[in-house]
């Protein structure tokens, strides 16, 4: 084995990408070792629904053959990555974790997939995921939950729970996963990683499975903020595939990135987080605020407007616009569906239409007063990112769990019904070993600044990762 | 159109069991609906504050 490889592979997706282009190891020396580990751990993690041996190396041979100046204006050049199984590749298998859809070869390629490949990146599978991203823990019946690599009795969150879990292990240098309620930030809160959600429109969702167009977004996960930053530059603008992109223009989001926190002002809410969280992520969150002072921001405790009935309002849009793409599926095929799932499915054929048109009445009236009771006073926010650590399997397999299930989104899911840049950062372990995260919000289309701050909190309270390869049943020993 | 939205759990069971041809668990649709109940209640206080200027906006290129 590559001893230099397997080394690179540990690394950020920004140094990996900086060596390769290097020629300091060949891009087909990095995938082997990526497809190598990948095979090792996916029975212990099931992160994976496809390993794509070939076509990876392939991709890497044609890679590796391109010359130096060409190398350097590929962002992404030689690094491998792998994506929720939700995004199309057209002549591929795209199952969404679904039985119903295990043969479904996908037609077209997702515009975010182009812009990958465009950038150099090595597609080298597909990863698991909630069905249809339709729940925050990963169940399927089609290939069962992807593990916490931290704990394998654990969930890797949902609904990108192999994108998170097979960036923990260092099997991928950024993943793209799609976020509704939290289905970024939540698996990557759970696993320990970065996730970011977008301002909605920011990000294409041409050739993306949708569960809400209201809420869907399409976010980068990686294991640094630049990572995410970099990535984030590669998919965001406009598409004329998807007629609900800004045609804003796209900032180098890397570029001031180092800027510092000096005369930022960044929020803490004294309301509802800290009394809904766990004691120890409230106790985290106060810790991040401490780091962030000391790094020159200002802190300031506010009021922020109740996110419980926002929180409500995007709950209505979701079960309604994911039961009204379900309808025809659910009728015929209700059998083939996850129990979890199907449930949630149902749920929204109760939704009445006057509740419906009301959400989406109430969204630009609440992003206004949002903005103005909020970010007139403070540059960003911050907050939880989830109200727990990751939960056994068994606890959210139980049949009464529904009401956690809606519950883990809590802290997530009013970002996606104002629309606003939020992003996952990952700070420490629970005493049980399991990762917990903070979360950064900040105004549309301020996504640099949100990184800016991650990036500065980052080289204080650099993130962990689990040692590998996994252990079964315990929680592992962490590497830097 | 109907002013009074049915009660969610005889939505729920009407609409599932019966038109749709699923056999759902009732049990399982009540509780459903009384979580469903909770989200729309919830709202209720922010949707009674709706003006006829408050439309639907074009969320979809992030709008400020």
């Amino acid at each position: 084995m590559n001893r230099t490889a397997e080394k690179l592979l540990e690394c950020s997706l920004v140094e990996q990408v900086s060596r390769l282009q290097d020629g300091e190891i060949a891009v087909c020396d990095l995938v082997e070792v990526a497809l190598a580990r990948s095979e090792r751990l996916q029975p212990h993690l099931n992160c994976f629904i496809n390993l794509d041996r070939d076509g990876a190396l392939t991709r890497a041979r044609a890679l590796d053959a391109l010359p130096a100046c060409e190398r350097r204006t590929l962002p992404l050049f030689g690094v491998p990555v792998a994506h929720k199984d939700l995004f199309a590749r057209a002549g591929r298998i795209v199952t969404f974790a679904s039985k119903l859809y295990a043969d479904h070869r996908a037609s077209e390629t997702a515009t975010v997939m182009k812009r990958f490949d465009d950038a150099g990146a090595l597609d080298i599978g597909t990863l698991n995921l909630t069905e249809f991203a339709c729940g925050p823990y990963g169940l399927n019946i089609l290939v069962g939950p992807t593990r916490n690599p931290w704990n394998l009795a654990h969930v890797a969150g949902g609904s990108s729970s192999g994108s998170a879990a097979a960036l923990a292990a260092r099997l991928v240098a950024s993943s793209l996963g799609t976020d509704t309620g939290g289905s970024v930030r939540g698996p990557s809160s759970a696993c320990g990683v970065f996730g970011l959600l977008p301002t909605n429109g920011r990000v294409s969702r041409h050739g993306v499975l949708p569960l809400s167009h209201s809420l869907d977004n399409v976010g980068p996960l990686a294991r640094s903020a630049r990572d995410i930053a970099r990535v984030l530059g590669v998919i965001a603008g406009e598409d004329a595939n998807d007629a609900t992109t800004s045609s804003k223009p796209v900032p180098d989001y890397e570029a001031g990135i180092s800027a510092g926190l000096r005369e930022l002002r960044i929020g803490q809410p004294i309301n509802y987080y800290s009394e809904q969280a766990d004691r120890e992520i409230a106790t985290m969150v106060e810790e991040t605020a401490r780091v962030l002072a000391d790094l020159g921001a200002t802190i300031v405790s506010l009021e922020v407007p109740d996110p419980r009935p926002l929180d409500a309002l995007a709950n209505i849009l979701a079960v309604a616009e994911g039961t009204a793409y379900h309808r025809e599926d659910i009728r015929r095929h209700a059998d083939r569906y996850t129990p979890s799932v199907r449930d949630r499915i149902l749920f929204g054929f109760s939704v009445d239409a006057v509740s419906y048109i009301d959400a989406l009445r109430l969204r630009g009236r609440e992003l206004n007063r949002y903005m103005e009771a909020v970010f007139t006073k403070v540059d960003a926010l911050l907050l939880p990112a989830m109200p727990r650590a990751a939960p056994r399997r068994e606890e959210v397999e139980a049949p009464e769990s529904s009401d956690l299930s809606f519950s883990f989104g809590k802290f997530t899911r009013s970002f996606n019904y104002l629309g606003l840049p939020a992003l996952a950062v990952p700070h420490g372990r629970t005493a049980r070993g399991l990762p917990i995260a903070f979360q950064l919000v900040g105004r549309p289309f301020e996504e640099a600044l949100v990184l800016r701050i991650a990036h500065a909190f980052e080289q204080v309270v650099p993130p962990r990762f689990p040692a590998v390869p996994v252990p079964a049943e315990s929680a592992v020993p962490e590497i830097a | 159109m109907n002013p009074e939205p049915r009660p969610p759990a005889d939505a729920v069971r009407d609409y599932v069991a019966f038109r749709q041809g699923i056999n759902l668990d009732i049990k399982k649709a009540a509780t459903m609906a009384r979580e469903l109940a909770a989200y729309v209640a919830a709202t209720e206080d922010l949707r009674a504050t709706l003006t006829p200027g408050d439309q639907p906006a074009d969320f979809g290129k992030g709008q400020s």
